[in-house]
């Protein structure tokens, strides 16, 4: 039975849409799948709209970018004019309440996840863990990815980041945690 | 050769060329950062800060990065440099030096939008400059890679071709391609299957060299193009590569390289399933360009597809390759700078039937 | 009758060569030619030629030579010896391709502290295109490309005085003159044992003789190199 998931996360520079896209992709493969990555960005170093097209599947994935996504997580205002023309019929977008206004997805019909990540993350951690919990949130939508796998990616990616933080290693397995088990536990991370 | 799954595990394309060239043996790299080709220069820097037999070089521009690389050559390396864009007009410069006097270069392109500073990002668009860039008449050979794995494996053999039969050789690649992460098998070719440098200068074996790109007389240079060309000509018959798959006869065969060749094959699975009858002919050396086989490709088509990410530099190709030969209807699905997803050749098709 | 005889690395049937009745050229490559002899480098030598009048060094000797393109003699002799650090690298070129076209490389090769040898024949203008305006240019000189003499400055390109400003301690930077042989013997021995040493960038000006686009005679010849030593001094400016 063929499975293919295509993912399209798009944020601004700066937010760990490139991080958070490779460690799902990381994952999805030492969970046993076949995946592909890429990014799309401008010359900015910072700011800008970053895009990251993952795709997760059990057999092989021809090219790196797709047309429409099967999932779409949007991260910022300035992104979702970009990913206006990436959404089907059964596109589930999921974006965070706090950084994506009503207006810009309004006339969009697609089925809405909305999340509140950014004001759990600087409320009960630290703002850097607000991408980890949208990474978790979007494991709850995808099968065959386990929860130790992108534990596994996420402190092998994030090693360097670390040492100078060391906090968020605990920040971050909570975070992830968060977002994963809020599909099922009807955690608050859902507004 | 036969790839033994040793080494297999994600990687971006970029790295997977690193991987390639240090596995066939390449011992110097010459060059200039420039966006989507940079991560080449910095994993070869962390690759020679460890391996100190590696020479490394980050020149003041591309021109002086080629004539370096050149220079290292002469004295027996296996040097090579990486570019793009506006850097490989600059390399122009020393590559039409190195095809001049025949000496063995890999250059690998990661094709940006074009013309001028452009994107960073991607398109088909170096075609025309990397296969026949230069004053020159085009002695070159040109691989076009369609994903990560092609990117290894024609690494590998862009080596060997260049240092077998001394025309510089590119690995044509794009901004998609280099940075797509994905599974990469990085086998490690065989000693014997390994094409071995020489060295031009300081050879025990030859008397000393003086090696030239100008010439007084307008016979001199012709006889030495003459020569050149009948080993051209004899190595293509070598080196040509292409592929056609899908239906024998089909209503609609595609015409792709590179990264737009595999979002066509994309395209061609979920058309089949369909039940239409789509073919794709896709060249893997973009020069020498496999004439012969697109013109049996399309004997048993009805109409012709060309996509591409360019303003019909492949088209032009394909159409001179077919003048006299067919008079079937061709249709350009032309996005210069702009990656074409299958979902758009899948809609461009099905427009023609 | 004696008959000339010419050192073991200069290649005798490629003689008599090509440059004009008078150049400096000849002078500066016999010196060099004897000095790769007495060294004993024939086998250990790279000479890496531009596109201007030191063109007609190619064939010159039986030393490996590589002819490059204008100006990327300097990168191309930066690569040789990146590739093979005992070979003994020596870039040749005029003023034209050194300070205008490559003066990009020759600054970076001397940041660098790059371990080439470089010589620089100056003799103010681009040469084998008929006499154009280089960077060596002297106020007022006539050239094929500044009819009037005019000029946007009154000093000449300096070039080992400005390579001194990014020179590193091990660095060679001299000028000499083709009106006294020996001393051009001389500097580019320093120039090679500079690199033989590995203490990094050599660089020797030779002021040369060009009476085809200076239009002189003989006379007029010596007299316009006697003038140049006034702009360009004499003497081993870092060492």
């Amino acid at each position: 039975m063929k499975y293919l998931k295509r993912i399209l996360i798009a944020g601004e520079g700066g937010q760990g849409v490139q991080v958070i896209s490779k460690v799902l992709t990381d994952g999805a493969y030492l969970s046993g799948n076949k995946v592909s990555y890429v990014a799309n960005y401008g010359v900015e170093q910072r700011g800008g709209v970053s895009l990251g097209f993952v795709q997760i599947a059990n057999q092989e994935i021809g090219f790196s970018k797709f047309q429409y996504a099967d999932i779409l997580v949007v991260l910022a205002d300035r992104a979702a004019p970009r990913i206006l023309s990436c959404i089907k019929k059964d596109t589930v977008i999921m974006y965070d309440r706090d950084l994506v206004s009503e207006e810009s997805l309004s006339n969009i019909k697609n089925r809405k996840v909305p999340v509140v990540a950014m004001s759990i993350a600087k409320e009960k951690m630290n703002v850097r863990a607000f991408n980890v919990i949208i990474l978790g949130a979007i494991l709850s939508l995808i099968d065959g990815v386990s929860i130790g796998n992108v534990q596994k990616a996420l402190d092998s990616n994030l090693a360097r980041a670390y040492v100078k933080h060391p906090e968020m290693e605990h920040f971050n397995k909570r975070a992830l945690e968060m977002g994963i088990s809020s599909m099922t536990h009807k955690e608050s991370i859902y507004a | 050769m036969v790839p033994t799954k040793t080494s297999t595990s994600l990687m971006t394309g970029n790295e997977a060329v690193i991987k390639a060239a240090l596995a066939v043996g390449a011992d110097m790299f010459c060059g200039y950062p420039i966006t989507p080709s940079t991560e080449i220069l910095s994993h070869w820097a962390q690759a020679a800060k460890s391996n100190k037999s590696l020479v490394f070089l980050q020149a003041e521009d591309e021109p002086a990065s080629g004539f370096a690389m050149i220079g290292g050559i002469t004295v027996g390396r296996k040097a090579w440099t990486a570019t793009a864009g506006v850097g490989n007009v600059l390399m122009q410069d020393p590559l039409s030096m190195a095809e001049a006097m025949r000496i063995p270069t890999v250059t690998y392109i990661g094709q940006r939008g074009g013309p001028s500073t452009g994107t960073v990002i991607y398109s088909q668009q170096e075609l025309n400059l990397t296969r026949m860039g230069g004053n020159g008449e085009g002695l070159r050979v040109v691989y076009a890679p369609s994903n990560s794995q092609e990117l290894y494996d024609m690494t590998i053999k862009a080596f060997n071709t260049a240092w077998r039969y001394r025309f510089p050789t590119f690995i044509l690649s794009d901004g998609y391609l280099g940075k797509t992460y994905s599974e990469v098998n990085a086998w490690q070719p065989k000693k014997e299957e390994i094409v071995s440098t020489e060295a031009f200068f300081l050879n025990p074996r030859l008397q000393p060299q003086n090696l030239r790109n100008c010439y007084s007389q307008e016979h001199e240079l012709y006889e030495v193009l003459l020569k050149h060309f009948e080993e051209y000509t004899k190595a293509s018959e070598k080196i040509v590569e292409s592929e056609t798959i899908g239906s024998k006869d089909p209503d609609v065969l595609i015409c792709a390289w590179g990264g737009v060749a595999n979002s066509a094959k994309t395209a061609i699975e979920e058309l089949t399933k369909e039940g239409l009858r789509v073919g794709l002919f896709r060249p893997l050396t973009m020069r020498p360009f496999p004439t012969r086989a697109l013109q049996k490709a399309v004997s048993g088509a009805k109409k012709i597809l060309i996509c591409e990410s360019a303003n019909g530099q492949f088209g032009r190709i394909v159409r001179e390759t077919l003048y006299g030969v067919c008079d079937i209807e061709i249709r350009r699905l032309y996005k210069p700078a702009i990656g074409i997803m299958p979902e758009e050749i899948e809609q461009e098709v099905k427009e023609m039937l | 009758m004696i008959q000339p005889r010419y050192t073991s690395s200069i290649k005798e049937s490629s003689k008599p060569s090509n440059f004009c009745p008078g150049c400096g050229h000849s002078i500066i490559l016999k010196e060099l030619g004897k000095l790769i002899s007495e060294m004993g480098i024939e086998k250990k030598a790279i000479f890496a030629i531009d596109i201007g009048c030191s063109l007609l060094s190619w064939d010159f000797y039986d030393v490996d030579t590589l002819q490059t393109h204008h100006g990327r003699t300097t990168a191309s002799a930066v690569g040789m010896k990146m590739g093979k650090k005992d070979a003994i690298v020596i870039a040749y070129m005029g003023d034209g391709g050194g300070y205008s076209i490559g003066l990009q490389n020759l600054i970076h090769a001397c940041y660098r502290n790059d371990n080439i040898s470089v010589i620089l024949v100056n003799n103010t203008m681009f040469s084998m295109t008929g006499g154009q305006m280089a960077p060596t240019t002297m106020s007022h000189e006539v050239t094929d490309s500044t009819p009037e003499g005019a000029f946007t400055h009154d000093k000449p390109f300096m070039g080992p005085e400005i390579l001194k400003s990014v020179a590193h301690e091990g660095a060679y930077l001299a000028r000499c003159a083709v009106s006294s042989p020996p001393q051009v013997y001389q500097y580019m021995k320093n120039a090679l044992d500079n690199q033989i040493n590995g203490r990094g960038f050599s660089f020797v000006e030779v002021l040369s003789y060009c009476p085809t686009n200076w239009k002189t005679d003989a006379k007029k010849t010596c007299d316009f190199l006697d003038n140049m030593k006034k702009e360009f001094p004499l003497g081993e400016i870092k060492k």
